[in-house]
């Protein structure tokens, strides 16, 4: 019933809203948490930025805790596990719901007491780095005990998708979206597994040696291309056509970038460390997979592309598609940046520089988080039952995302090419380090001035969600969009 | 490919290719890694590769306090390869000791540690031979030098960045001609008047961690070409 | 919860309550657009680069776990200065080179040429405040300078701060500067950095430039190591004007 492209029937539309009923409290539980924590590492952010030209910033006697060697490891892993992966999973229930069809009869309590553990084991984890028990694991600073009550949080959550994806009735027109989500719920605890098996658990009687800092490159792009980047996708896959109300393009070219993430998504992040202590073939493994991604990536970017087109004008009006759109952008220059960074032609002058974090930052925040915001406009009012109460306000915060994050990733990857230009060159080898420190100071300004701005946003988005979570939003049939052009308004949001 | 099933195989399959061939058999490989004998006649050295490895109590402290978020410990080759891509390696960064081009790091390295900290950035300089760094003009560690750029990195360096680890140190009254382990500090810089900073057991085991980095062993059958150099 | 009530709101009506529900656009097959030419040349293109990439890193050892370097040849010193032949650096290029890494405090304003920024910034490049007494570049290096100068018959008016340097630095960063872009002037030693300081005292803040006048050509006292920064007479500096 759902391929018939004729208006849904009021039948139809009892049944979606059954659907969103019945994940309500979980979703909102998830979206919730997940905008106080981005509000949290957006704050940590803003610290470390500050710290990395004038250490002093903070340092009083009771704070020397917030010095950069904490803060910075506090700030990713609260954005990436506070923020990301909670608000992947609050829009992962939701699409998984909706495009299997499932009302869900019972679980929900199971659904919001797993949303309750991981943020305990968030907690937990943020304060254990602060308190001295990080691990200096890249994106698993967080203490050894925390990982299994993180990863079981997850599988009580990715369990149920799964099975609603098994059980479904049958399959409601194309299903690439829940493919994506699928893909990142079986993909996670496989990772997340494997990455604190092997390094925090096995290393100690068996030591890794270098392989395990390859081991560690290798979780940090793999969570990104295969947790991040098919959570992202599959919410842009699912609310661009739904919103434009054309069909996703080309069956074909979907396929092809699915098949092409999942197969190529796994074999990057040994780069990070190229001419290392590593064998020579996983850096070069890794340059090449980040290269071939590319084509994955420009796939999904040209399916998009005929999705909206002739609909452009709605990216004014629509919320939605407004940060969709943003954020599948994203995804191909961040699959750009990461070819850049993966092979020496850039590499060897990028390596361990600023750019890496912009590239990061590029991930999470410009392509994930912008995805996702998209996908929280439409997903809200839906299991609120009230509108977004300010136009006024999603366009701050859509303007100063923006404005913030692109500062940030061009900062960060011209200061990495600063900072690698002088700490490169074989002048500087036998003099002090300034050189780098001063040419890369006026691009980490910029890096602040970015958390600044982006504070700022989500500061508003924050209390927007608040106050529809208790549902103190706008009381209309009419959506919120952010220019109204009254004929087709119902159309959009 | 609308059969659940079989979709979850190739999810499993495509992502198994990688796991298996990046992270399982080289960490099953990296367990076969063993220190080398020197071969006398042709080395002209004798005992094992890498010599002395590191002291693995103050890594502890090196992991606790996020140091791998700006220091690497890893050093790039500086050969001519394809399009000169490795030229720029890091040699021997900031001192005058050792004084001939460092060799790139080698697994061998890091043989022991259970992962090695090769760093996230560089904001700071490379430690993988900061050993030697510290040493005195005749040739001994430097403990002093050490705690100093600790506690107090902008004592001599006005334009650092790196954070000052006072946590790691105890401020007290001088009693009597004070602590034997008090820091002596540079001149323009004093803990305050009366005062003396005294290192605590973490501080003393980060310093002897970073003391032990030097990882610059001779390669067994690469010697002669370094002696040659000399 | 009874999942019929509706929650936290006082409105029952159910059309405003599924508003968004139906106003939602129905779902509809994708459509069948094929593979463009475009996707399969740039397919093409970066399949060939990654091949290509990876053969050059593979060639040599192909997928041994013996070597770790991708690239076979003789280790090349790569750094200008060699260190290990010949004496160590004479105390005058040593000062320049740490100098010259130094002035990175400096370049800012004074720019990478030495000839600062017309009408904001004086040029260090021939300056008689950089080749003239080396007492009175030590005090503004020291404390900074600010208020109105005239710097090679040009006017200027602006704020320098003092730099965040060591005795060690300043004096090593004069040198650089009364050696490079032409210039040509006596070392300046960490020594006579440290007594400047001491006959300065505990000066606040920046100088400014007629409190400098009376030092316009004294000398710090102290010794020059031997070498060519010693040789170097001092370049008659025209006095202040």
């Amino acid at each position: 019933m759902e391929t018939n492209p004729t208006a849904p029937s009021s039948d139809d539309s009892l049944r979606r809203a059954a659907i969103d009923r019945s994940v309500k409290w979980p979703v909102l539980f998830l979206f919730a948490n997940a905008a106080m924590w981005l509000l949290a590492a957006t704050l940590l952010g803003l610290l470390s930025s500050v710290k990395l030209y004038a250490p002093e910033f903070l340092d009083g006697k009771w704070t020397w805790w917030l010095n950069y060697g904490r803060l910075q490891p506090a700030h990713m892993n609260a954005l990436i596990y506070g923020w990301a992966m909670q608000a992947g999973l609050g829009a992962a229930i939701w699409l998984v719901a909706r495009r299997t069809g499932t009302v869900l009869q019972r679980g929900a309590g199971t659904l919001v007491t797993a949303g309750i553990f991981w943020n305990i084991g968030v907690t937990l984890g943020v304060v254990g780095i602060f308190s001295g028990a990080g691990t200096s694991l890249q994106w698993l600073e967080f203490p050894v005990w925390v990982w299994p009550l993180l990863l079981t949080a997850f599988l009580m959550i990715a369990w149920r998708l799964v099975g609603m994806f098994l059980a479904a009735p049958r399959s409601e027109g194309f299903q690439i979206s829940t493919w994506y989500v699928i893909g990142a719920c079986f993909w996670f605890p496989w990772i997340y597994l494997t990455a604190n098996l092997f390094l925090n658990t096995w290393s100690l009687d068996a030591p890794l040696g270098a392989i395990g800092a390859g081991i560690n490159g290798w979780y940090v792009n793999t969570l990104i291309l295969l947790v991040f980047a098919p959570l992202g996708l599959g919410a842009t896959y699912y609310f661009i056509p739904k919103i434009t109300g054309q069909p996703i393009a080309s069956t074909q070219l979907a396929v092809l970038g699915f098949w092409g993430l999942a197969i190529f998504g796994g074999w990057t992040g040994f780069q990070k460390y190229m001419g290392g202590p590593l064998p020579a073939w996983m850096p070069a493994v890794g340059g090449a997979a980040a290269l071939l991604l590319v084509i994955p990536a420009a796939i999904v970017a040209l399916n998009h592309h005929l999705t909206t087109a002739g609909q452009h004008g709605m990216i004014q009006t629509s919320p939605t598609l407004r940060f969709t759109f943003v954020g599948s952008f994203s995804f191909v220059i961040m699959c750009v940046v990461a070819a850049l960074l993966g092979t020496f032609w850039f590499g060897a002058t990028l390596q361990f520089t600023y750019a890496e974090y912009g590239f990061h930052l590029l991930a999470i925040y410009g392509f994930f988080s912008m995805s996702m915001f998209g996908a929280i406009y439409y997903i809200v009012p839906r299991l609120a039952g009230c509108e977004w109460l300010s136009a006024r306000v999603i366009r701050q915060h859509f303007w100063y995302s923006v404005y913030g994050i692109s500062t940030l990733v061009v900062c960060m990857l011209v200061g990495g090419l600063a900072q690698g230009e002088s700490v490169n060159s074989p002048e500087n080898w036998n003099l002090p380090f300034i050189g780098s420190i001063v040419n890369s100071r006026g691009y980490l300004i910029g890096r602040t001035l970015a958390w600044i701005f982006i504070l700022w946003s989500n500061l508003w988005f924050f209390f927007h969600l608040m106050l529809m979570v208790f549902g103190l939003g706008r009381r209309s049939v009419q959506p919120t969009l952010l220019e109204v052009h009254h004929e087709e308004a119902p159309a959009a949001a | 490919m609308t059969n659940p099933c079989k979709f979850l195989t190739c999810l499993a399959l495509s992502f198994f290719a990688p796991w298996l061939l990046l992270v399982v058999r080289p960490a099953l490989q990296s367990q076969k890694l063993a220190p080398q004998a020197y071969v006398k006649d042709r080395d002209g050295l004798e005992g094992v590769y890498p010599g002395k490895g590191i002291y693995r109590q103050g890594q502890l402290v090196y992991a606790r306090e996020g140091c791998t978020q700006c220091h690497t410990q890893m050093i790039r080759p500086s050969f001519a390869g394809v399009n000169d891509g490795w030229k720029k390696g890091w040699g021997s960064d900031q001192s005058a000791i050792p004084r001939d081009v460092v060799r790139a790091s080698t697994p061998f390295d890091y043989i022991g540690e259970p992962v090695a900290p090769l760093g996230i950035q560089r904001n700071g300089p490379d430690l993988a031979n900061v050993g030697y760094r510290f040493t005195d003009p005749d040739g001994k560690a430097d403990r002093n030098g050490l705690h100093v750029q600790l506690y107090a990195p902008r004592a001599g360096k006005k334009w650092s960045i790196m954070p000052a680890y006072r946590n790691l140190y105890t401020v007290r009254k001088i009693e009597g001609h004070g602590s034997p382990g008090a820091l002596k500090f540079p001149k323009g810089f004093s803990p305050g008047k009366g005062r003396e900073v005294v290192p605590t057991p973490e501080a003393n085991e980060l310093v002897s961690y970073l003391l032990s980095l030097k990882k610059d062993a001779p390669v067994p059958g690469q010697v002669v070409a370094e002696a040659a150099k000399k | 919860m009874n999942e019929n009530q509706p929650q936290n709101y006082d409105s029952t009506d159910l059309d405003r309550l599924h508003a968004a529900v139906k106003r939602e656009k129905p779902d509809a097959q994708p459509g069948r657009e094929p593979l463009s030419a475009p996707v399969l040349v740039a397919a093409f293109v970066l399949t060939i680069l990654g091949g290509g990439y990876l053969g050059a890193y593979t060639h040599v050892s192909g997928f041994s776990f013996d070597q770790s370097n991708a690239f076979a040849g003789k280790p090349v010193d790569p750094r200008p200065v060699k260190l290990a032949d010949g004496p160590a650096l004479d105390a005058f290029q040593f000062a320049m080179k740490k100098g010259a890494s130094v002035y990175n405090n400096c370049v800012g304003c004074h720019q990478p040429s030495g000839l600062g920024l017309p009408g904001v910034n004086p040029p260090l490049a021939g300056s008689e405040w950089v080749l003239g007494g080396t007492e009175r570049l030590a005090r503004i290096a020291m404390h900074g300078l600010m208020g109105p100068v005239t710097v090679k018959g040009t006017n200027f008016n602006n704020v320098m701060v003092a730099p965040p340097l060591s005795d060690t630095e300043i004096g090593q960063v004069l040198t650089y500067i009364r050696n490079s872009w032409g210039n040509q002037g006596s070392m300046v030693t960490k020594e006579m950095v440290v007594k400047a300081r001491e006959v300065a005292g505990n000066h606040a803040g920046p100088w400014k430039a007629e409190e400098l006048l009376p030092f316009a050509d004294k000398d710090i006292p102290g010794e020059i190591p031997a070498g060519p920064g010693a040789t170097v007479a001092p370049a008659a500096a025209p006095a202040a004007k």
